[in-house]
């Protein structure tokens, strides 16, 4: 398989391409296992806006130094040039899956239940946090053999942790895709924070502040708050130290009125400017839609 | 005055006189690599303690418009310490202490001539997806594609200028795009990895 799964578009599973998957670098509950997509790509293809037929990877005919060519295009918004084709690694698929789940209204508590499974379980594909109001809880998937006794060992660390309500959910598709869903929205808002994992409970509680839905990476630091679009300016002011926050919808109304994007520090800004600019220099390749308007 | 004769005068006011070796007996020590390959004889090796003493030697190496190598412990096996004709050798084991260490442990901050093992004394947590690699941590990040925990640089660039770079920040993924530039897109003088979950 593909190791990602973004969720692919509004209610619409066939609307994702490959490439646009990586242009946004889009990604969901599998990063825990397998990381997030830039770190599937093995090597990329690449049209610059001059005509140049670029590669990287297997294939390519010399080894390229400097900033590694697939990586620097996933997640560029199609700002650097036109992604032609990629080599992906693919991985084995375990076949079924059960979800252990746990719940707390204590921030912390639910933290530190993620902190206890992830160092603990190497064999665990997702390690999710849902989160609503002050109360929420987590989703541990498995796959593969012996599934109803790891799925049982998990349920022990979340139980030896605190947490409420601790079952093991073998039928988890409906699950997992209302877990993805909570990472788009066509009404309100989402904003996607990026934080240190050890920052997960002051991103809960900042949630919880600005009434945000909460789905993420609790062992990542990758969250996604579904919440009111004038609350964004709360949100970001609100972080915790060195996080980020990208908008990723906003309602239609909203559009054009907020940066979707953020500050970001005027010399990394000037040199993605030059990377941009060596690039594309005719400035050609989807203009103004990525970050400082490039 | 001889080849590189400013840079050298510039590098001692920066680094101090015993950190800048000229001696060709001493010197031969810094033009091979991990398979024991040599390059020419450099100008001279620079050996740097701190970041303010890297961006003032690459300064100076601009402006006297003269080629720099940088080297860690020397272990590379890719040719990536040998010295061109006519370059010096920017050294930096003396750089190696811990900068930071997040307060839930799953940061870390190391200067670049770092030995990685002293990553895992540090603190208890996996910092590397393979066993602790060889040589200085600048040097595994510089000559490895493909590490995916890199999550902040400070960078020092072919101007002598500094810029931090954040996995978490918007825009080009260059923390990502880093690893394996092999001195290309600068000098990456203290590095900060994300503790590897377990997979």
């Amino acid at each position: 398989m593909f190791a990602v799964d973004p969720h692919l578009g509004l209610g619409q599973r066939s609307a994702a391409t490959v490439g646009g998957v990586i242009a946004t670098a889009d990604s969901g509950p599998l990063s825990h296992r397998y990381g997030p997509v830039r770190d599937q790509l093995a090597g990329i293809v690449v049209a610059l806006s001059d005509g140049t037929i670029v590669r990287s990877g297997p294939g390519s005919d010399q080894e390229h130094a400097g900033y590694e060519l697939a990586k620097l295009m996933t997640g560029s918004f199609g700002t650097l040039g036109v992604i032609l084709s990629v080599d992906i690694g693919v991985r084995t698929l375990h076949g079924k899956t059960a979800t252990a789940l746990g719940s707390s209204g204590d921030a912390e508590m639910v933290c530190e239940a993620a902190r206890a499974v992830g160092s603990a379980r190497a064999d665990v594909d997702a390690l999710d946090v849902a989160w609503r109001s002050g109360r929420g809880g987590l989703l541990v998937q498995v796959s593969g053999e012996d599934l109803n006794a790891r799925a049982a060992d998990i349920c022990r660390t979340l139980q030896e942790s605190g947490m409420e309500d601790v079952a093991v959910m073998v039928d988890d598709a409906e699950l997992w895709a209302r877990q993805r869903a909570g990472q788009r929205s066509a009404q309100r808002a989402v904003l996607r924070l990026h934080a240190r994992p050890g920052q997960l409970e002051a991103v809960l509680r900042l949630s919880d502040e600005l009434d945000a839905t909460v789905v993420g990476r609790a062992a990542l630091g990758v969250s996604y708050f579904t919440l009111d679009v004038n609350r964004i300016p709360a949100a970001r002011a609100g972080m915790p130290s060195g996080a980020s926050a990208i908008v990723l919808d906003l309602p239609a109304g909203a559009r054009g009125a907020i940066d979707p994007w953020g500050d970001l520090a005027d010399a990394e800004l000037e040199l993605m400017r030059a990377i941009k600019q060596r690039f594309d220099p005719a400035g050609i390749c989807n203009p103004g839609v990525f970050v400082g308007n490039i | 005055m001889e080849a590189g004769g400013e840079l050298i005068a510039r590098a001692r006011l920066t680094c101090g006189e015993q950190h800048v070796i000229t001696t060709p007996t001493v010197l031969s020590t810094y033009r091979s690599d991990g398979l024991r390959r040599s390059g020419p004889l450099p100008l001279a090796a620079i050996l740097p303690a701190t970041t303010s003493e890297v961006m003032g030697v690459v300064a100076a190496c601009a402006a006297t418009n003269i080629p720099y190598i940088v080297r860690g412990a020397g272990t590379s096996v890719s040719g990536g310490t040998l010295p061109a004709a006519g370059s010096v050798v920017i050294v930096l084991t003396r750089m190696r202490r811990i900068l930071q260490l997040s307060s839930t442990g799953d940061e870390i901050t190391a200067q670049a001539g770092t030995p990685p093992a002293a990553l895992a004394r540090a603190a208890p947590a996996r910092w590397f997806a393979e066993a602790s690699p060889l040589g200085t941590l600048g040097g595994y990040i510089a000559e490895t594609r493909g590490i995916t925990n890199v999550s902040a640089l400070d960078l020092v660039q072919p101007d002598g200028a500094l810029i931090r770079l954040d996995s978490r920040h918007p825009g080009y993924d260059l923390t990502g795009a880093f690893p394996g530039s092999r001195g290309k897109a600068g000098i990456a003088v203290a590095i900060t990895l994300r503790a590897l979950a377990l997979r």
